[in-house]
C-alpha cells in the first residue's frame, strides 16, 4: 500500500524522489510476483514514476490543489480491488491533489481501454483534465492499482462516506490481504 | 567578524532609529541598564527584542485586561501556545498568529510561513497539530492586484498546510477597502496531546546544552520583528528581504523529530522553543529568562546557509523551520541521533552558565555581554495617549440609518453575492480539509469539527472577527467578536473552552487608534469573563497602515469548544421535512456596520448598539443544554446578512425548503445583524422540551418543507425564492470576480 501525502514535499515532481527510496526495489519485486500493490494519490504518482503503471500525472488543468468529494464510475469490477462494487456503479470519493491530471500517449490509452485496465473514471465532471476521465488504472496483469481519489478517506459514516470501504473488502474477499486476528 | 560600527559611531549616527528603537530607549539602555555604550550587535538585539512584536511594550497595559485562567487552563499566555484540559489526561493546545506584513508584501511566502510558524508553536509544546484555521481580510476584488494577492495567499496556505498533512478545517475570509494596502493574514493551529508531555520554553541547569535543530540559518527575514512594528508606505513596499521563505517538507521532518524526542525521551529535554520572530536571539533569551539562567552561545557553531554572516545577521535571521532546545548535559549525542534519522542538523551551540548573563562569541571574540533580563524583562513599557475618535462622537449625534427595503428577494440575492457573504468553496477547496481522516465537519459550516480517535470526544473550532462593528463601536464590537465565535461553537453542539486572539490594529501612537485597541480589548475581556473562555494565547499586530490610512480595528477571536459525544454534532443545514424552525435571540434594528448597509450605501456609519451580554450567554447556555439532551436537527448562527442569508445558507446543498411566518420581522430586519441569534430546526417530538428550555428566547417561525423554496411571510412583505437560483448566484460570485475556473 502506497499512501498519499507529499513524499519528499513533492519537490522536483510528485513521486519523483520517492521512486528512488530503499523500499522501491522490494515493491517492484512484489508487483512482479503478482502480489497486490495499491497506490492512492501520491502513491499513484510514485507508481507511475517507478514505471509500475503506464502514463504520468500532470498538474491539474486549473493549476490548483483541489479537495472535494466527487462522483466516480466503477468501470471494471473484475479486479481484485473492485469485486464488491457493481459494474458501472456510481460512487463518491474524495480527491485531494494538485497533480492528478492523467496523461498517456494515444497508443497507451488504447491499450488501457482494450485490456480493461481503466478501473475508475470521473463520472459527472472531470476535475483535473485527466485524459478519458481516468481516475484509476491497473497494470496489465491487474495486481497493481493506482488511483487519485482516496478510498481510505471514505470508510466511516461519521466522516461523510463509506464508498471506499468496499475496495479494501474486495481485497479481503479475494484472499489478497488478511485481517489481524 | 568586525562590528559594522563602533559603539561611539552608533551613538553619533543613531542607526537604531531605522530599526525602530527610539532614542529614549537607546539612552535608557545605555545609562540605566548597561552603564556603557552598547556595541553594534547588542544594539541590534535590543532593537529586535524591544520591538512591539517581541515585547508588547505598547499593548501590555491593555493585554492585562484579559482573563487568562479558569479551571481548565493548564498553560496560559507566555509559552509557545496555550493549553486546555479536555479530560481523560488529554489537552488541546492552540494559538493564532498574524503574518499581516509579510503577506501584504509577498502573499505566497508570507502566508505559507505564517502557517509554518504557528505549527512550530504547537509542536514545541509537545502537541501534534491536528487542524489549521485562518482568518483572512482582503481589500476589494475590483482591484486586480488584490485578486492576485488573494490567489497567492490561498495558495501559500494550501501548499504549506497540504504538504505538512494537516487539515485546514475552518476560517473566514472578508473583503473591505480598508485592507487594500495592508491585508490581514491570521493563522491558527490546534494540537492534541497527553497532559504529561507538556513542554516549556525554558533553559536551565548549569552546563546543560543549548542545541540548534532544523534548517540552516540564512539572511532571510532579518528584522522581520521590527518590520512588523512600523507602518507601511509605498517606500517600504519593497522590503522583501524581511519576508522569509518556507520549506514545508523540512517542517514535517522537524515536527516528527521533535515529537519523537518529546514523547519518547522526555528525560533528555529541559525545554524547547520555536525560533520565530527575531530568530535565535528571542528564543534563546526568552528561554534563559524563563529558566532564570545565564547562557553562552558560540555563533560559529550555528549551521549557516550563506558565508560571511555577521553576528548581528545570525542572531536576527528569521530563517524558517528551526527550533532551539535545552538538553541535559550528556544527552547531546542521543538527541543528535534522533535528528540524524530525519536528516536534520542538531548542533550544540552553547551552554547554560551560572549567573544571569547572555554572552555571545563570534569569530573567537565576545560580541555581546548583556544581562538576560535587559533583553526580555527590562523593556520600557510605553504609556499611550488615547482619545475617542471624532467620527464616533459625531455618529452618536446623528439619527440611525434605515434601509427601507422594497424588494426583499432581490436584496437577498444581491447580499448573497457580496464577496464577504458569497460561497468561498473555490478558495477553501484548495486546502486539504480531510487529511488525517478525523474531519467530521470541514470548511463552509459554522465551525470545523475534528473527532478525537479512541474517545467519543470532538473539538469544534472557529475564527471570527468583524472590523466594521469594532470600527463603529470598539467596546460592543469586541463583545460581538467573542459572541460570534461562541455562537459558531455552540451551533455545532460544543461547549466553548477558551480563546486565542490576533489583535490587528493601526499605529498605536495615534491616540484614536490606541483608544480603539483599549476599548475593544475591554469589550472582548468582559465577554470572555461572561462566557468563561479565557485568553490562553495570541498575538498583537499593530501598525497595520498604508500611507497613513489604518485598517479597521480587527480583533480576531479563535475559539475551541469541546464536544462530549461526537455522534451528536449538529449540522448547519436543514435535515428533514416537517422539522419545526425556531429563531433564537432578539432581532432589532441593527444596521450600523452591516453587510446590508455597506451594499446599499457603499460604506458603514452609525452606532452599533449595546446588547445584554449576560442574557445572551444565558440563553446560549440553555441552547447548548437542550442540544445535548434532545435531538436538535440543525442549527446555524446568524452573522453577515442576518436572518435572510442564514436561512438561505441552511438550504444550500440540500433539496429541502422552508415555509415561515415572521409577523415580528419587517423587510429591513430580515437582514439586520443583531448579535447572538440562531436558527434551529427541531423534530416535532422534541418541540416541547426545546420550547420549555428556551422559553422566552426562541420563537417558532415555521417548518422545513420538501419544495426547495424559501418562503417567508414578513410583517410588510413576502419572500418566495427559488433556492437553486440563490445558490447558483452565491456560488458563482467569487469565482466570477476572481475569474477562477474550478
Amino acid at each position: 500500500m502506497l499512501p498519499g501525502g507529499f513524499s519528499y514535499g513533492d519537490y522536483l515532481r510528485a513521486g519523483a524522489i520517492a521512486r528512488f527510496t530503499n523500499i522501491m526495489p522490494a515493491i517492484i519485486k512484489m508487483a512482479n510476483a503478482g502480489k497486490p500493490v495499491f497506490g492512492t494519490c501520491n502513491g499513484f504518482q510514485i507508481l507511475t514514476e517507478a514505471g509500475l503503471l503506464p502514463g504520468a500525472l500532470k498538474r491539474n488543468d486549473n493549476q490548483r490543489f483541489i479537495c472535494r468529494t466527487i462522483p466516480l464510475e466503477v468501470v471494471n469490477n473484475q479486479t481484485i480491488f473492485t469485486t464488491q462494487y457493481c459494474s458501472r456503479e456510481r460512487i463518491a470519493l474524495p480527491i485531494a491533489h494538485a497533480d492528478g491530471s492523467y496523461y498517456a500517449d494515444e497508443e497507451t490509452l488504447d491499450r488501457l481501454e482494450a485490456n480493461n485496465q481503466v478501473v475508475f473514471r470521473y463520472a459527472a465532471e472531470n476535475p483535473n483534465g485527466s485524459l478519458q476521465n481516468i481516475a484509476g488504472i491497473t497494470n496489465e496483469r491487474g495486481n497493481v492499482l493506482g488511483m487519485m481519489p482516496h478510498p481510505e478517506r471514505a470508510v466511516e459514516a461519521i466522516l461523510g462516506s463509506v464508498d471506499g470501504l468496499r475496495l479494501f473488502k474486495s481485497l479481503l474477499e479475494n484472499g489478497k490481504v488478511r485481517t489481524e486476528a | 567578524m568586525k562590528q559594522a560600527m563602533t559603539p561611539e559611531e552608533i551613538k553619533e549616527q543613531k542607526p537604531y532609529l531605522d530599526w525602530s528603537l527610539s532614542e529614549a530607549e537607546y539612552d535608557y539602555i545605555r545609562t540605566q541598564l548597561l552603564g556603557r555604550l552598547p556595541n553594534y550587535t547588542e544594539t541590534g538585539l535590543f532593537a529586535a527584542m524591544w520591538s512591539e512584536h517581541c515585547s508588547y511594550k505598547k499593548s501590555k497595559s491593555v493585554l492585562r485586561l484579559f482573563p487568562n485562567k479558569n479551571e481548565r487552563v493548564l498553560q496560559g499566555p507566555g509559552e509557545g501556545a496555550g493549553v486546555v484540559d479536555i479530560d481523560d489526561g488529554q489537552a488541546v493546545v492552540f494559538k493564532a498568529e498574524s503574518h499581516n506584513h509579510p503577506t501584504t508584501v509577498e502573499p505566497y511566502q508570507g502566508a505559507a510561513t505564517g502557517i509554518g510558524g504557528i505549527l512550530r508553536d504547537i509542536f514545541s509544546m509537545g502537541a501534534r497539530p491536528i487542524a489549521s484555521l485562518d482568518s483572512l481580510h482582503f481589500g476589494e476584488l475590483t482591484d486586480p492586484l488584490m485578486r492576485m494577492k488573494v490567489e497567492a495567499t490561498v495558495r501559500g496556505i494550501g501548499d504549506y498546510g497540504n504538504c505538512m498533512g494537516i487539515p485546514t478545517v475552518a476560517g473566514e475570509i472578508t473583503f473591505d477597502s480598508c485592507y487594500q494596502g495592508n491585508l490581514l493574514c491570521n493563522a491558527m493551529s490546534v494540537g492534541l496531546m497527553d497532559q504529561k508531555d507538556i513542554q516549556q520554553g525554558r533553559a536551565a541547569g548549569i552546563g546543560n546544552a543549548v542545541m540548534y535543530v532544523g534548517a540552516k540559518t540564512g539572511r532571510d527575514g532579518i528584522h522581520g520583528a521590527t518590520f512588523a512594528s512600523t507602518d507601511f508606505s509605498d517606500e517600504n513596499e519593497t522590503q522583501r528581504s524581511a519576508v522569509q521563505v518556507g520549506d514545508p517538507f523540512m517542517e514535517k521532518l522537524l515536527l516528527e523529530a521533535c515529537l519523537d524526542l518529546i514523547t519518547k525521551h522526555p528525560a533528555w529535554l529541559v525545554g524547547i522553543q520555536d525560533m520565530g520572530a527575531a530568530g535565535i536571539v528571542s528564543s534563546s533569551a526568552e528561554m534563559a529568562s524563563e529558566g532564570k539562567s545565564g547562557m553562552e552561545l558560540n555563533l560559529d557553531l550555528v549551521p549557516q546557509r550563506e558565508p560571511h554572516m555577521s553576528a548581528y545577521e545570525i542572531m536576527l535571521s528569521e530563517s524558517q523551520e528551526r527550533m532551539l532546545l535545552c538538553v541535559k548535559k550528556g544527552n547531546e549525542e542521543d538527541v543528535k541521533k534522533i535528528f540524524d534519522l530525519y536528516g536534520l542538523e542538531a548542533v550544540t551551540i552553547g551552554r547554560i552558565t551560572a549567573g544571569h548573563d547572555y554572552v555571545l562569541f563570534h569569530d573567537g571574540e565576545e560580541v555581546c555581554h548583556l544581562p538576560v533580563a535587559s533583553l526580555t524583562d527590562d523593556v520600557l513599557e510605553e504609556e499611550s495617549m488615547e482619545r475617542k475618535p471624532a467620527r464616533i462622537e459625531e455618529a452618536e449625534k446623528q439619527s440611525a440609518w434605515e434601509p427601507h427595503i422594497t424588494n426583499i428577494e432581490s436584496t437577498l440575492a444581491d447580499l448573497l453575492q457580496q464577496p464577504t457573504i458569497a460561497d468561498k468553496a473555490s478558495l477553501y477547496r484548495q486546502y486539504d480539509s480531510q487529511v488525517r481522516t478525523n474531519t467530521v465537519v470541514g470548511p463552509g459550516s459554522d465551525a470545523g469539527v475534528i473527532r478525537i480517535r479512541g474517545t467519543k470526544k470532538g473539538l469544534a473550532m472557529t475564527t471570527d472577527g468583524n472590523g466594521r462593528f469594532v470600527y463603529l463601536n470598539p467596546e460592543v464590537g469586541g463583545q460581538m467578536a467573542l459572541v460570534e465565535a461562541a455562537a459558531n461553537i455552540i451551533a455545532s453542539g460544543a461547549q466553548p473552552l477558551a480563546i486565542t486572539d490576533c489583535l490587528n490594529y493601526g499605529d498605536p501612537n495615534d491616540p484614536e487608534i490606541f483608544w480603539e485597541l483599549h476599548q475593544s480589548v475591554q469589550g472582548m475581556a468582559d465577554a470572555c469573563r461572561e462566557f468563561n473562555t479565557p485568553v490562553i494565547s495570541g498575538n498583537v499586530s499593530l501598525y497595520n497602515e498604508n500611507n497613513g490610512r489604518a485598517i479597521h480595528p480587527t480583533p480576531m477571536v479563535g475559539m475551541v469548544g469541546l464536544i462530549k459525544n461526537i455522534d451528536r454534532v449538529i449540522p448547519s443545514f436543514v435535515q428533514h421535512p416537517s422539522d419545526k424552525v425556531y429563531l433564537v435571540g432578539k432581532t432589532r434594528d441593527d444596521f450600523a456596520g452591516s453587510e446590508l448597509q455597506k451594499m446599499m450605501i457603499g460604506g458603514i456609519s452609525g452606532v452599533v448598539k449595546p446588547f445584554d451580554l449576560s442574557h445572551t450567554h444565558d440563553y446560549m447556555k440553555r441552547l447548548l443544554a437542550v442540544m445535548e439532551t434532545v435531538h436538535v436537527a440543525s442549527a446555524h448562527d446568524l452573522s453577515e446578512g442576518g436572518l435572510g442569508v442564514a436561512l438561505a445558507e441552511m438550504l444550500f446543498h440540500t433539496d429541502l425548503g422552508l415555509d415561515l411566518t415572521l409577523p415580528m420581522i419587517n423587510a429591513d430586519q430580515f437582514f439586520s445583524e443583531s448579535p447572538g441569534r440562531f436558527v434551529v430546526t427541531v423534530p416535532e417530538r422534541a418541540m416541547a422540551e426545546f420550547e420549555a428550555t428556551l422559553a422566552g428566547d426562541a420563537v417558532l417561525i415555521g417548518e422545513v418543507t420538501n419544495s426547495h423554496w424559501l418562503e417567508a411571510k414578513l410583517a410588510n412583505g413576502e419572500v418566495n425564492a427559488n433556492v437553486c437560483e440563490l445558490q447558483k448566484k452565491w456560488e458563482e460570485a467569487i469565482p466570477c470576480q476572481l475569474k477562477l475556473k474550478d
